[in-house]
C-alpha cells in the first residue's frame, strides 16, 4: 500500500468520524472486496453473506472509535470479519459426519477421480469445492476456520494469528487435530465407496 | 489408492481454481449498509439525548428537594407567617378552614 492510498483511507477515516455520508460510502466501496473475500473463504453456503457482509460493516462503523492506526485498516478490519464469520458459524449445527450417500454424482466423481487419478480435477472445480465445504462443514467453527485459511486461503500460521489473536502453537495443534479428523472423514468416504 | 492427506491436498487445490464471484457491492448494497449505519447514528444521538434530558431532570429534582429542605429547616417560620397573614388577611382564613 502505498503513502498516497494510506492518505486517503485516513481522510475517509476522518470523514466518516464526521459523520460524512459520502466517507462512509467510500469507506464501504474500498472495504466490500475485502469484506466479501473472507465472508466467502469462511462462510458455510447455508448463512446469507450480503446479511453477513452488513453486520461486519456494522461492527465496522460501531467500532471504528476503537481503531488505531498503527496497524492497517484493512487488518482491522479483516480481524472484526474474521470473528463475526466465526460467530456466526457457531449458530450452525455441526454435521457429525459426511458419507458417500450425501455426495451428488458430481461430488462423488471427483473424489472417485482423486482417489486415483495422479492429476487434481481442476475442470470439476465447483463440484471439488463444494466436496471441500461439506468436509469443513463436519469441523468445529474454529478449526474450520484454521483449515480454510490454511489450506484454501494459503496464510501462513503467523498471518492467522494475527487475524485471530490465537498463539501461533496453538493454531498449529488445532489444525493438526483438524487434519486428523478430516483423514478420518475420507478414509471412512473412501471405505464407503461403491464398487 | 492415495492416502487422505493427498486426496485432501488435491481438493482444496481443484477447490482453489473455482471461478470467483464478483467482490465488489452488489446493486443497492452499499446504500443499504450505509443508510443502516444512519438509522444507529440516529438511534445513537437519540439515546444520548435522552440521557442528557434525564440527567437534566434528575440535577434539578434535587435541587428543588435540596431548596425545599434548607427552607423548611433554616426559613424563620413563625416571623414569615406573622408577615405573610398580615399582608394576606385571608390566609388565616384558609388556615382556620
Amino acid at each position: 500500500m502505498d503513502d498516497t492510498h494510506r492518505f486517503d483511507v485516513a481522510a475517509c477515516l476522518a470523514g466518516v468520524r464526521k459523520r460524512d455520508e459520502t466517507a462512509a460510502r467510500q469507506l464501504v466501496e474500498f472495504l466490500h472486496p475485502l469484506v466479501m473475500k473472507i465472508v466467502r473463504a469462511h462462510l458455510a453456503p447455508r448463512l446469507q453473506e450480503e446479511d453477513l457482509a452488513q453486520e461486519i460493516f456494522s461492527k465496522v462503523f460501531s467500532r471504528l472509535h476503537q481503531y488505531r492506526s498503527q496497524m492497517p485498516l484493512e487488518h482491522w478490519v479483516a480481524r472484526v470479519a474474521v470473528n463475526t464469520c466465526r460467530n456466526a458459524l457457531r449458530t450452525l449445527r455441526v454435521r457429525p459426519e459426511v458419507r458417500w450417500a450425501d455426495l451428488n454424482d458430481e461430488e462423488a466423481q471427483v473424489l472417485n477421480a482423486t482417489m486415483h487419478a495422479e492429476t487434481p480435477p481442476v475442470d470439476k472445480a465447483i463440484a471439488a469445492r463444494d466436496l471441500v465445504e461439506k468436509l469443513l462443514n463436519t469441523l468445529s467453527p474454529e478449526d474450520r476456520l484454521i483449515l480454510v485459511s490454511l489450506d484454501m486461503e494459503e496464510r501462513t500460521v503467523a498471518e492467522i494469528s494475527q487475524l485471530t489473536g490465537w498463539s501461533q502453537p496453538m493454531i498449529k495443534v488445532r489444525a493438526f487435530r483438524a487434519r486428523q479428523k478430516l483423514r478420518k472423514q475420507l478414509a471412512r468416504l473412501m471405505q464407503e465407496k461403491p464398487t | 489408492m492415495k492416502s487422505p492427506d493427498q486426496i485432501w491436498q488435491q481438493l482444496t487445490t481443484a477447490a482453489r481454481h473455482a471461478p470467483a464471484q464478483p467482490l465488489e457491492p452488489a446493486w443497492g448494497r452499499v446504500e443499504r449498509i450505509v443508510h443502516q449505519w444512519q438509522i444507529e447514528q440516529a438511534e445513537e444521538n437519540a439515546s444520548v439525548e435522552l440521557m442528557a434530558w434525564m440527567g437534566r431532570r434528575v440535577l434539578l429534582s434535587a435541587f428543588l428537594v435540596m431548596t425545599a429542605t434548607l427552607a423548611l429547616c433554616y426559613l424563620p417560620w413563625d416571623d414569615t407567617w406573622t408577615a405573610l397573614s398580615a399582608s394576606a388577611p385571608w390566609l388565616e382564613v384558609v388556615s382556620d378552614l
